[in-house]
């Protein structure tokens, strides 16, 4: 449930403000008053409603009405009555006041007679206005009421959302490794025989690698150097298995290195030119990774020679990535599969470079 | 007796791993290695191996491709081999067929190896049932991808996607394709079954189209429509197919 606690300060101040407007109204309406006495009488005035207030405010938080359901005529009819005892209340009160600071100004004593012969009078000309003003006091609470929990609701919804994002980011990534770390195992089993040298080499490789998804202190983003570092180990690890099919060319200029993009984007990419491009060639391939900055944004590059993308279903590394880039990047971000028959493929991804060089979107 | 075995697996060092471990063996001898899924079916149409240790996660045609492509009954002793597949793993205890998963020890290996050389030994028809295996398979991933089709001697992948319509013909279908056309030894029903329903549908009784490569519908007679394909190709909608198409006709 929430409560309104409104800052104290805020809520005398405001009474006060009240005062000192309902004190112009009565100096503009008897110019021949003393402002003093104007002034003193108003505030007074007012400050015997805050008081009558926080009862109210008592009510709203203990009480408050939820909706314009019929269930909750009870509470609405504790409101009116509780706004009409105290707009009563009040003003009689007020009354009182009023009487007091004027027989200072008569020198006058106060005497019974003459209350009960005013009173009628003032609770004529004041109790309406009075009453309209409890009720604007009530609503001013439940406003505030509101306002409060579809604040906090909506701080805890962001915090799902972000809780939520960085789980499905961690299973999309965890979901890239399987495959690749069953047939490297398999291929070091084959390379201890034939070849130890390339089966240390791949098992460091492997580690590094492992080391790399296992652990993640930057949270969901990551410097370009270290995801090509990452890439390196395990493109190193692939051009064991394909045995010099495979040639990598890395074009990446040494000032971008710095810049931030998700981790692990590039492998799926990586994986698929690897897939897609080289696997079927018996004479193997090139891989060409490029990266260069363009109108605000980080230009990212995947090319491989082999016998190009056919516009069809996406594999699961790039719905990943898709769903990854949307997470993170809201839109902002670009994913584009070129290719033609024969001629390899190109992937471009584009990422905004403010999100790209700061601490993260 | 010597038993030839074919040896397929799309990485070069997994082949070289189970030609190591077969050099403990001395009955059975290697006689081919496929670094892909048509160059299995290839060789097992023309080596007739006795034995085949099949990797299941291939490029292009996978090793369920080459069972499916083969036919189950003309499928010699089979040992699946996979490093990751949830679904294969499911299929495989759901019909109790032996695999190896990747890595696996010279122990496991020559288990799998010595239940292999029993199936071998049996009369054929007595070893694990694939045909099952692949209805199963089929359950979880209802849609292929891929057809395999056989022009002269040759094999030839085709994209389901790139399929413009099908048409039977006696107890072949044929499949159009960008100019050129192959013949399937497939029932229209049955080929139906296996293409997804979100792409192809049937509009005649000869008749599947790829709904992509639709151009036009314009009515013609007695409640029949005129399909006409982007190709220019044009074909009939029947009255009896009419109510698939609801939603646009």
């Amino acid at each position: 449930m929430t409560h309104v606690n409104p800052r104290w300060s805020w809520y005398w101040g405001i009474w006060a403000l009240m005062g000192l407007y309902m004190a112009s109204w009565d100096m503009a309406m008897y110019p021949s008053g003393s402002t003093l006495r104007l002034l003193m009488m108003n505030l007074l005035q007012n400050g015997t409603w805050g008081l009558l207030g926080l009862f109210l405010l008592w009510l709203a938080n203990h009480r408050p009405i939820e909706s314009f359901a019929w269930s909750q005529w009870k509470t609405w009819g504790l409101h009116l009555l509780a706004s009409v005892a105290v707009a009563a209340f009040g003003l009689f009160l007020a009354y009182i006041i009023s009487l007091l600071v004027q027989l200072g100004e008569w020198k006058k004593p106060l005497d019974m007679a003459m209350i009960l012969k005013g009173l009628p009078r003032f609770y004529r000309s004041y109790f309406h206005t009075n009453l309209l003003f409890m009720w604007a006091v009530v609503a001013a609470f439940h406003g505030l009421r509101i306002y409060r929990k579809y604040k906090t609701r909506e701080v805890v919804t962001a915090q799902l959302e972000a809780r939520f994002a960085e789980a499905q980011n961690l299973a999309l990534r965890m979901q890239l490794q399987p495959h690749f770390l069953f047939n490297t195992l398999n291929s070091i089993s084959a390379l201890v025989h034939s070849n130890p040298d390339g089966a240390d080499e791949m098992i460091s490789r492997l580690g590094d690698f492992l080391r790399a998804t296992l652990d993640e202190p930057q949270g969901p983003m990551v410097t370009l150097r270290r995801e090509l570092a990452f890439i390196q180990d395990y493109l190193a690890i692939e051009q064991i298995r394909f045995q010099d099919r495979l040639r990598v060319e890395v074009q990446i200029p040494a000032e971008l290195m710095d810049l931030r993009l998700p981790s692990f984007i590039l492998q799926p990419l990586v994986e698929n030119a690897l897939k897609h491009g080289l696997d079927d060639r018996p004479q193997g391939g090139t891989l060409y990774l490029r990266a260069r900055k363009e109108a605000g944004n980080l230009v990212l590059e995947v090319q491989d020679d082999g016998d190009g993308y056919v516009a069809g279903r996406e594999g699961v590394g790039l719905t990943n990535v898709r769903s990854r880039l949307g997470l993170l990047y809201k839109g902002t971000s670009q994913l584009e599969i070129m290719g033609t028959v024969g001629h390899g493929t190109l992937v471009v991804l584009r990422l905004p470079l403010e999100a790209a060089a700061g601490a993260g979107p | 007796m010597n038993l030839r075995a074919l040896v397929v697996d799309d990485e070069a060092l997994a082949r070289q791993r189970i030609r190591h471990l077969l050099r403990r063996t001395d009955d059975i001898e290697v006689v081919a290695e496929c670094a892909n899924g048509l160059e299995a079916v290839k060789a097992i149409e023309d080596l007739k191996p006795d034995l085949v240790f099949l990797d299941i996660q291939m490029p292009e045609l996978d090793g369920f491709g080459v069972v499916e492509a083969v036919g189950a009954e003309g499928m010699p002793p089979t040992l699946f081999i996979t490093a990751y597949d949830q679904h294969a793993l499911k299929a495989f205890e759901v019909h109790a067929l032996d695999y190896l998963l990747k890595p696996f020890s010279p122990e496991r290996f020559h288990k799998a190896l010595e239940r292999a050389r029993r199936w071998c030994l049996q009369q054929p028809g007595m070893g694990p049932d694939l045909e099952a295996l692949l209805a199963g398979l089929r359950q979880e991933r209802p849609w292929v991808d891929r057809l395999l089709v056989k022009q002269g001697d040759r094999h030839v992948l085709v994209r389901t996607a790139a399929l413009q319509w099908i048409e039977a013909e006696d107890n072949y279908v044929r499949l159009h394709v960008e100019g050129t056309s192959h013949l399937l030894r497939q029932t229209m029903s049955g080929l139906l079954a296996r293409l997804d329903p979100a792409q192809f549908r049937r509009i005649h009784r000869s008749a599947i189209v790829n709904l992509d490569c639709i151009k036009e519908f314009q009515p013609w007679s007695g409640g029949d429509h005129l399909v006409i394909m982007r190709d220019g190709t044009r074909l009939t909608l029947s009255r009896t197919f009419r109510e698939q198409f609801g939603e646009w006709l």
